[in-house]
């Protein structure tokens, strides 16, 4: 695999050249600082953007011209990672070698540039149709998460730890932010947020990557200098004694969520340790210390996840379970992590997850979207490449492990109460 | 050991059938993982059969609590451990047709592959873990049940048959569970665990003669009973639905829609199958997919915020499915109707479907997972790998694809409506 970038004036192209696949990869992302009060927006525009074009007005259209391209696919996704906003356009087609067409890279080149930089947009307003679609999508995904436990758990959860912190803030928006925008202030929003944004191409797959960069260059005409400071980080606050919350649910088992901070993280632990210690404790499957304690050695659940959001120095535990082991899965948290302090687990028990660490590296390696998601964040904060990843995790001491555990501070406890009806009746 | 070549595809499958265990290979020494997968041919419809003149009937989720149970090598010990020793990944599904254990590794993949086989078909079960089981595995379900397009998926299927029991869920209810005995498992493990009815599929870096050498050594140390002659209860399903319209109530925002057309397999006697797999998907995609008509208005009129298609093929019965979240049930019904009524193709949008989906079967090669599951497939239901899918799209004329939509019964419809409690 050979690692380049190409450093234009206003955007630069980080590319992985690889026989490996069949496909190429590609995603133009967008990357700012988060203003609360533009996150619905992004995330309207990215969606706006991607469902057709000046060119292709409808839906069908585009849908038509992707077929046309040998079936390539593009979608856009708005994420939210700490304090950082992303937009990305993410665009996937058949290696040219397969094709008997000559054209076949131009046209492809020429098609995902024409979608970002000519929206089907008059009068400096979005196409209203396009817009009421978009719209309508967003506010129905909005009210759906009070449909999913877990989501409407989580949500609940971070609003009730800091309402204000951008961590509880949700990525599209709320229904009120939604109702606010207009095709008029959307395209307003689209000059400001492509022009001031940072931008980053990244491509992987056996192409000649010198003439992919003189493609983008005729086809992309990003021309706004771009030199301001992104933070990555969000510090949530820490409270001296747990908030303790809870409320009803419509649901037939009671969710529980347990955060923590990460307090005074260094960079090491943050990008490096914190991937071992999580294995440790929670994402390891059936060996972690969480899914030991409540599954295998007390029933109480079928899965125990950590969601770790480094970026947002938190950790968040979920378990959906029966209402009347809400205590006893609390305490068995609380041990859980004290263990992790005292250093109860041995260094077998590390050797083991650090294998399924290199494992889970060498995974990314087989997959180009997992090779670009490490691309991006090794490009924009300077975190590991998988390949030195697996380096550094294998001298991970136990004592560092210690170290970390010790930087986890306990937040907050929420659970969202069961209802004990059903929770669908029959009524023909 | 057989070569299979993929034609048009430049791929190649390596098969052989060793002590009765068909073997399945596809290499590629470009990545770094393998995935294997041991998928043994029974599911949760499987719930009455004969074995040696005797008739059995097993409550419902016995296919998935025995796939729990299977993990187990001692009362205190279960496969995982060893698979972590190597960092690999370990786990299994449980579908309504068969059972999956698989293992996905980068490192030692003969080690990860025989202990694979080891685990799968070599049991220990006891009432210990049994009840230790029992309760995650209502748990499980309860979780199950609290997600609303759960009870629509399966309601659904209840208004569709009759007697196929597809009606029933994977897991089972929770009653069910707490009625199955150790006795109900080994007699289920004892009866379909054998290597004549599974089949192994392995894709990735790893070396033909290696793996097949592996498996034959493998299964020459285990003393593997004959396979008993057993015979699964065939269930004659009426042709109509159960129930044409259905609505249930749930914790959902907007209402969902379930909307299914059941098509006869005997409507398509002179045909192939798998050719009527192709041309069947090629008709839903073309008139329920991202490129109709149908779904541009339906969005352009705010109509829907969500609409898919799919395909089944299931025993005798072909399955067009449509499934919406709308907010104007009944115009949105009447449209997908009037949409079942006048199935269309074109010669130009054959000709794009045609060319876009042997795309994506180029794109299959690219990821290990992707090929399994498609070896899976084609040997489950056709007990061989399909090598000529390209070919059969390439001749497939307007013709054919209009033959296909005269011998659709398009008024054999079930509704499955989930509505929000406070309507």
């Amino acid at each position: 695999m050979e690692y380049k970038k190409f450093e234009l004036e206003t955007y630069n192209i980080y590319t992985i050249k690889t026989d490996k696949f069949k496909n190429c990869h590609m995603e133009i992302v967008y990357y700012d600082n988060v203003q609360k009060e533009s996150l619905a927006k992004v995330n309207f525009l990215t969606s706006i953007l991607c469902h057709s074009s000046k060119n292709y007005p409808k839906r069908k259209d585009l849908v038509i011209k992707l077929e046309e391209l040998y079936q390539a696919s593009l979608y856009g996704v708005t994420s939210k990672v700490g304090n950082m906003i992303f937009s990305n356009f993410i665009y996937d087609f058949l290696n040219p070698e397969y094709i008997d067409d000559t054209k076949y890279l131009d046209n492809v080149i020429k098609f995902i540039f024409e979608v970002i930089e000519n929206p089907n947009v008059t009068n400096e307003e979005f196409d209203l149709r396009t817009f009421k679609i978009i719209k309508k999508r967003i506010l129905d995904e909005i009210a759906s998460v009070k449909e999913n436990p877990r989501s409407l758990a989580f949500k609940e959860a971070l609003q009730k730890m800091d309402s204000e912190s951008i961590t509880a803030y949700p990525v599209i928006g709320t229904k009120e932010d939604v109702d606010y925008i207009t095709p008029e202030s959307l395209y307003k929003f689209y000059q400001e947020f492509y022009q001031n944004s940072m931008c980053n191409i990244y491509i992987i797959g056996n192409l000649d990557m010198d003439k992919m960069v003189n493609l983008i260059k005729e086809n992309f005409h990003n021309r706004c200098l771009k030199n301001h400071k992104v933070d990555f980080y969000i510090k949530n606050k820490e409270r001296k004694k747990a908030l303790v919350t809870q409320d009803n649910g419509p649901f037939l088992q009671a969710n529980l969520v347990v955060g923590y901070n990460l307090v005074n993280l260094t960079e090491k632990e943050r990008h490096i340790t914190l991937n071992l210690f999580n294995e440790i404790l929670g994402t390891g499957g059936l060996n972690s210390k969480l899914c030991k304690a409540l599954r295998e050695d007390n029933q109480l659940c079928y899965s125990v996840s950590l969601s770790s959001f480094k970026y947002d120095n938190l950790e968040v535990i979920h378990v959906s379970l029966e209402e009347e082991n809400v205590e006893l899965a609390i305490k068995l948290i609380k041990k859980c992590l004290k263990d992790m302090t005292l250093g109860k687990f041995d260094d077998e028990e590390i050797a083991k997850f650090k294998k399924q660490l290199t494992m889970y590296a060498d995974v990314i390696l087989d997959n180009q979207s997992s090779l670009t998601n490490n691309y991006v964040f090794n490009s924009i904060v300077g975190t590991p490449k998988v390949e030195d990843l697996k380096t550094e995790i294998n001298k991970i001491t136990k004592e560092e492990l210690i170290k970390l555990a010790k930087k986890l501070k306990l937040n907050f406890i929420y659970e969202l109460k069961s209802e004990e009806s059903n929770t669908c009746k029959k009524s023909k | 050991m057989q070569e299979i070549e993929i034609k048009g595809l430049k791929e190649v499958i390596y098969y052989d059938v060793i002590e009765g265990l068909p073997v399945y290979i596809w290499k590629n020494e470009k990545v770094k993982g393998m995935i294997s997968s041991l998928n043994v041919r029974y599911g949760s419809i499987h719930q009455e059969f004969r074995v040696n003149g005797k008739n059995y009937k097993v409550p419902s989720g016995i296919a998935h609590f025995l796939e729990h149970l299977n993990f187990y090598e001692s009362d205190t010990t279960t496969a995982t451990g060893y698979f972590s020793e190597y960092g690999s990944e370990v786990n299994a599904y449980t579908t309504f047709e068969y059972t999956s254990y698989y293992v996905y590794t980068t490192n030692h993949y003969l080690e990860n592959l025989n202990h694979l086989i080891d685990f799968v078909l070599t049991p220990h079960f006891s009432k210990k873990i049994v009840n230790k089981e029992r309760s995650i595995i209502i748990e499980e379900t309860r979780a199950d049940e609290d997600m609303p397009e759960s009870n629509l998926y399966y309601t659904h299927y209840q208004d569709l048959f009759h007697k196929y029991k597809y009606r029933h869920q994977i897991t089972g209810l929770v009653e069910d569970i707490k009625n199955i005995t150790l006795e109900d498992i080994e007699l289920v493990y004892q009866t379909f665990y054998h290597p004549s009815n599974m089949f192994l599929v392995v894709c990735g870096n790893v070396n033909q003669h290696e793996v097949f050498k592996l498996v034959q050594d493998n299964l020459n140390k285990k003393d593997i009973l004959p396979s008993p002659i057993v015979k699964l209860k065939k269930y004659k399903e009426p042709a109509r639905v159960h129930t044409k319209y259905e609505e249930i109530v749930g914790n959902v925002e907007n209402p969902k829609v379930k909307i299914s057309l059941k098509i006869p397999l005997n409507n398509f006697k002179n045909w192939d199958e798998i050719t009527l797999r192709l041309i069947t998907s090629l008709i839903v995609i073309s008139n329920f997919g991202p490129t109709s008509d149908l779904k541009e208005y339906l969005m352009e009129e705010e109509l829907i915020s969500y609409m898919s298609a799919s395909r089944s093929f299931i025993e005798d019965y072909i399955l067009i499915t449509i499934t919406l979240e709308t907010k104007y049930v009944s115009e949105v019904i009447d449209k997908i109707k009037e949409s079942f009524q006048n199935l269309t193709m074109t010669e130009s949008n054959l000709e794009r479907k045609i060319k876009s989906t042997i795309a994506t079967l180029v794109l299959y090669y690219d990821d290990i997972n992707d090929v399994n599951e498609t070896i899976l497939t084609d040997v489950l239901y056709f007990h061989k790998v399909i090598d000529n899918v390209k070919e059969i799209l390439n001749a497939i004329k307007l013709e054919d694809v209009q033959k296909v939509i005269q011998a659709i019964d398009t008024e054999n419809l079930a509704i499955t409506v989930l509505k929000p409690k406070s309507e």
